[in-house]
């Protein structure tokens, strides 16, 4: 069942994770989901007991709107420009934004979302040291993953590498710092994926109801249903967002990955598939923490954690493929073929068996 | 008609029926499907191609660039063996091209030392119209020990007449069987593909039988893919079988003659170790006039019914390995509804995967359609029948 709900206020939304708002820095005046549709999301969710996360555009809500929201246990994502309005939103950073960030008053009690782009990759370890001290929880979402080159992995795992330095100071020095990149994965013992369309819902300005964002903001087509005094859902195949549905997730242990099924759908064309990009990502992170993991033994109570073990691979795609050429799929289903000695009685009790359990039905 | 074999046997190592045919390669070789023309002489009524058309034709240039592109990527291609199969439409009608594409093959096999070169088959399956044409024989006797040719042929005339037939609606059966007799000395061995929907399910026993008569001692026949069956088709259909059963048994051509229908190992729960996928879609490679990859011909845009095609990459740019992801990891069991997990008669219920998707409800492979579920049951009734029949008969 549904957790929360994450309500699109403004079309020109801040992006928060992997996918890009096109509206986000678009000019003209916002466009914020109707007053009468908010209502009635808020009441469904108070009816419901759900909480709702609201993701906030450049501009500050009319006081209808914010007396509202104030009514329903909430979070708040909020772009850097929005700080001094909503003080107790989690702010979301593009990398470029650390220079604004630094001006603002330090609170190491935050949350800060920061995305960065493949081009800030290279930055990514000095933005972390910049921003250190300004938060407790802070959630690293690349952008432009399925672009993503051999070369800007290899980069990526060097930031990855700096930042464990540090957070092994700050382990060290009694500071519990939490990157859901590095740190996640260290206490997790199953998946905990982003679970869109699973644990959550959104709901756009337009009263239609998606997976999550990114597919409202890559095609308004994309719904599950609409908002009518709850979401009506008339999407079908939904259990494909499911671990148990999903043949490489399944058998993976990179638990603290978001497994976003946005990326999925946009770059495998399957929601329960994710991109070879996608896998090599988590997996460097994964590494990056078994690293870090084994290098913080001297340190109450981390000693107790479990180990993460050694992989021999970097995608799960290559333990669990067929490989291509094997005619194993040619009788798959068939089920095992007989051995020739097979006697022609052994077949005939077969086949009574069979048709005992068809007369049975 | 065929004389009894009257042959006893207590073990069915020497019995023909129920085997699955075998395949070159035993079915490790890549198959490299070119859709070379859209277009068909014929307008059969349970073609899966629905958007035939004679102006979608490939040219030299995209087929030459995608045999580079494949014999250049040896990581990509590693199989030991290679199936170069040309498919239509009717591919005959390109048998020039084809013929220009084949000498390029074996030039380029030869010149990059490929593995293939001493391994490769080139595949047909043809109406046989123009099996007897100058350029076809042509054709032919240059590649004869490299070539598998599948002549479709449905069984009797009322049965192929009823389905194979022009655009005027004549029937085909007497323009394609005058061109039997070559292509049986030609290729001795080889079989037909025959295949059954609604309109001549009762012409289904005769058809097999038929075929026999013909000389084709090994019958591949199935029923078609598409969701073309009303109620009470599965009894017919099991009444048919049984009857071939009769036949076959009565006629002692257990040891002799082959019909895939009957198998030893259908009609068994699925064991849990083989969750493979029943189709090999992604594993072969279909490419079509404008150099477009598909996983195979059924999700090429002139097979879709309801969806968009599903391309995973062209001869340009090379294969989009993300797009190949989900082709490669599909299993029984992320695509079959619980019931279809549960059957216990699951062994042997076969889908084409290009169709799934086509009637998903959703965008997706994984689907399973399962309108076929009562023809299948009705399946393996008869085939328990014919083996019990079997087994009275030798004890």
């Amino acid at each position: 069942m549904y957790q929360y709900l994450l309500v699109i206020l403004e079309k020109g939304a801040v992006p928060f994770c992997h996918y890009s708002n096109p509206y986000y820095h678009a000019p003209g005046p916002p466009i914020f989901m109707p007053l009468a549709q908010l209502e009635e999301i808020i009441r469904y969710a108070l009816d419901k007991s759900l909480s709702i996360n609201f993701l906030y555009g450049k501009h500050r809500l009319p006081p209808e709107y914010e007396n509202l929201i104030d009514t329903i246990s909430h979070v708040k994502m909020v772009p850097l420009c929005l700080h001094g309005i909503y003080p107790d939103g989690i702010l979301v950073l593009d990398a470029g934004d650390c220079e604004a960030f630094a001006g603002i008053e330090k609170d190491s009690g935050r949350n800060l979302i920061l995305r960065v782009e493949p081009f800030d990759l290279a930055q990514l370890a000095l933005v972390v040291e910049a921003l250190q001290g300004g938060f407790k929880r802070l959630n690293i979402h690349l952008v432009g993953i399925e672009h993503f080159t051999e070369k800007d992995l290899d980069l990526y795992e060097k930031q990855l590498q700096k930042i464990s330095t540090m957070l092994q100071q700050n382990y060290h020095e009694g500071t519990e710092t939490e990157i859901n990149v590095m740190t996640d994965r260290l206490l997790l013992k199953q998946m905990n994926n982003c679970d869109a369309g699973i644990q959550h819902l959104t709901i756009a300005p337009n009263g239609k109801v998606y997976i999550c964002p990114g597919f409202y903001y890559d095609d308004e087509e994309k719904a599950l249903g609409v908002w009518d005094q709850g979401p009506e859902l008339v999407s079908v195949n939904l259990q494909l967002l499911s671990i148990q549905c999903a043949p490489i997730c399944s058998h993976c242990d990179a638990f603290h990955c978001k497994r976003c099924v946005y990326l999925n759908q946009m770059t495998t064309m399957e929601i329960n598939v994710p991109s070879k990009e996608q896998c090599l990502i988590a997996h460097t992170e994964r590494e990056a923490s078994r690293k870090m993991l084994n290098k913080l033994r001297d340190i109450k109570p981390l000693d107790r954690l479990t180990a993460i073990a050694c992989l021999s691979y970097q995608d799960p795609f290559d333990v669990v493929a067929q490989p291509i050429g094997d005619s194993a799929i040619a009788t798959a289903g068939s089920s095992a073929s007989l051995d020739v000695g097979t006697s022609l009685d052994q077949i005939y009790e077969m086949q009574k068996q069979i048709l005992r359990k068809l007369e049975a039905k | 008609m065929i004389d009894m074999a009257g042959t006893r046997l207590k073990n069915i190592e020497n019995m023909a029926i129920g085997d699955p045919e075998s395949s070159w390669q035993s079915g490790h070789a890549k198959t490299i499907t070119f859709i070379v023309t859209e277009a068909c002489q014929l307008r059969c009524g349970y073609c899966y191609i629905v958007g035939k058309n004679e102006t979608n034709k490939m040219t030299f240039t995209v087929a030459k660039t995608t045999v580079d592109y494949i014999l250049r990527n040896k990581k990509l291609f590693d199989e030991k063996s290679v199936i170069w199969d040309f498919i239509g439409g009717e591919p005959l009608l390109e048998i020039e091209l084809i013929d220009k594409i084949c000498d390029h093959i074996k030039r380029q096999m030869y010149e990059l030392d490929h593995p293939w070169f001493n391994s490769y088959r080139f595949s047909f399956s043809t109406n046989g119209l123009l099996y007897c044409s100058e350029k076809v024989q042509r054709f032919i006797k240059k590649n004869l020990h490299h070539l598998s040719i599948s002549i479709s042929i449905d069984g009797t005339k009322e049965k192929h007449d009823a389905q194979r037939v022009f655009p005027d609606g004549r029937g085909s059966y007497d323009a394609v069987v005058k061109n039997f007799p070559l292509w049986m000395q030609q290729f001795p061995g080889a079989g037909t593909k025959a295949t059954v929907s609604h309109e001549d399910l009762p012409f289904l026993k005769d058809s097999v039988v038929h075929l026999w008569e013909m000389g084709l001692k090994n019958v591949t026949i199935n029923l078609v893919n598409e969701d073309v069956w009303e109620p009470g088709d599965d009894v017919l259909y099991e009444e048919q079988l049984k009857q071939l059963a009769d036949y076959i048994v009565d006629h002692g051509l257990f040891s002799t003659h082959n019909c895939s229908f009957f198998s030893k190992t259908i009609g068994r729960p699925i064991d849990i170790n083989e969750d493979g996928n029943w189709c090999g879609a992604g594993k072969m490679l279909a490419v079509d006039g404008n150099g477009t990859f598909y996983p195979c011909i059924r999700f090429a845009p002139f097979s879709m019914k309801h969806k968009p095609a599903r391309v995973i990459g062209n001869c340009f740019d090379g294969l989009d390995h993300n797009k190949m992801r989900p082709f490669l990891v599909l299993n029984r069991t992320m695509q079959s509804p619980p019931q279809c997990l549960a059957c216990e008669v699951a062994s042997g219920c076969s889908w084409c995967q290009g169709n799934n998707y086509d009637l998903a409800q959703t965008d997706t492979i994984f689907q399973r359609a399962i309108y076929s579920c009562e023809m299948h049951k009705a399946r393996v009734r008869a085939n328990a029948y014919f083996w019990t029949k079997l087994s009275h008969k030798i004890n």
